[in-house]
């Protein structure tokens, strides 16, 4: 009689898990970084300021990215 | 950008822009540093208990190194817009003062934002309130504008830097206020 479980229903899951999770965490992330990107823009104090910090959330942002999918392609 | 939005007056000038200290922010930027680095600790401390020879269990980590490098990848971005988020908190709870008005701003999160001004012939006193050893050694304190209008909740902010001189700034501007009101009004008479 074959298992019920066994170890590859768990790396599927995660694999299935891990590609839901990216585009969940995409959408996220766009609809949070116009928000943040607004708020700077519109109420912050110098727009060199807000610019820079946009785009150093945006790039920082971009290495965790990057990283998410080169580990999603190894999966 | 923020002047624009608060429409100052013609001639009003901007005498002070506050911010709150930056020992708050370190204080956040801190837990955040340690809930980002929990995943990894743990992943190390469990490779290490599976390769010591005592060990029960014989699951081989490195064929989830992938599935762990994109989950802690994803924690990690995570983390940064909960710490993007907190700068933006941070940055855009203001108090500014200029020679006619207190203009307090709250930001709430992303979608509330409270914005409170009253001029300076409304000001009755000035509370400052610097709590315990970190905030005495590092000048930080909750400053509470009382006005005539009675509503104050609005105008008391903590963690504000250089609560004395923010005072002081506040008292003397409401003075001059004061002082060219009367001048108008005796040579208008």
């Amino acid at each position: 009689m074959e298992p019920l479980i066994d170890g590859t229903m768990l790396t599927d899951f995660m694999s299935v898990g891990a590609d839901g999770l990216f585009y969940l965490v995409t959408l996220i992330f766009l609809f949070f970084s116009l928000s943040i990107a607004y708020h700077w823009l519109a109420y912050g104090t110098h727009r060199s300021f807000s610019v820079m910090v946009l785009v150093i959330y945006l790039m920082v942002s971009m290495v965790f990215f990057i990283s998410m999918a080169v580990s999603l392609s190894t999966i | 950008m923020l002047f624009e939005k608060i429409k100052l007056e013609a001639d009003e000038k901007v005498l002070k822009v506050v911010h709150k200290h930056w020992f708050e922010i370190c204080m956040r930027t801190f837990s955040i540093f340690i809930t980002a680095i929990i995943p990894l600790v743990a992943w190390v401390v469990l490779s290490a208990l599976l390769l010591s020879e005592q060990s029960p269990l014989e699951i081989n980590l490195s064929s989830y190194l992938g599935y762990f490098s994109f989950f802690y990848s994803a924690w990690l971005l995570f983390n940064w817009m909960t710490l993007a988020h907190m700068v933006t908190d941070y940055h855009l709870d203001v108090w500014v003062v200029t020679d006619r008005r207190i203009i307090s701003i709250d930001q709430q999160g992303l979608f509330r934002r409270h914005v409170g001004s009253f001029r300076l012939e409304k000001l009755q006193d000035v509370n400052i309130e610097i709590n315990g050893i970190v905030a005495t050694f590092l000048n930080y304190g909750t400053v509470e504008a009382q006005t005539a209008s009675g509503s104050e909740e609005e105008f008391r902010s903590d963690h504000l830097p250089h609560p004395r001189e923010l005072k002081a700034l506040i008292l003397q501007a409401a003075d001059e206020r004061m002082n060219r009101q009367s001048n108008n009004q005796h040579q208008s008479a």
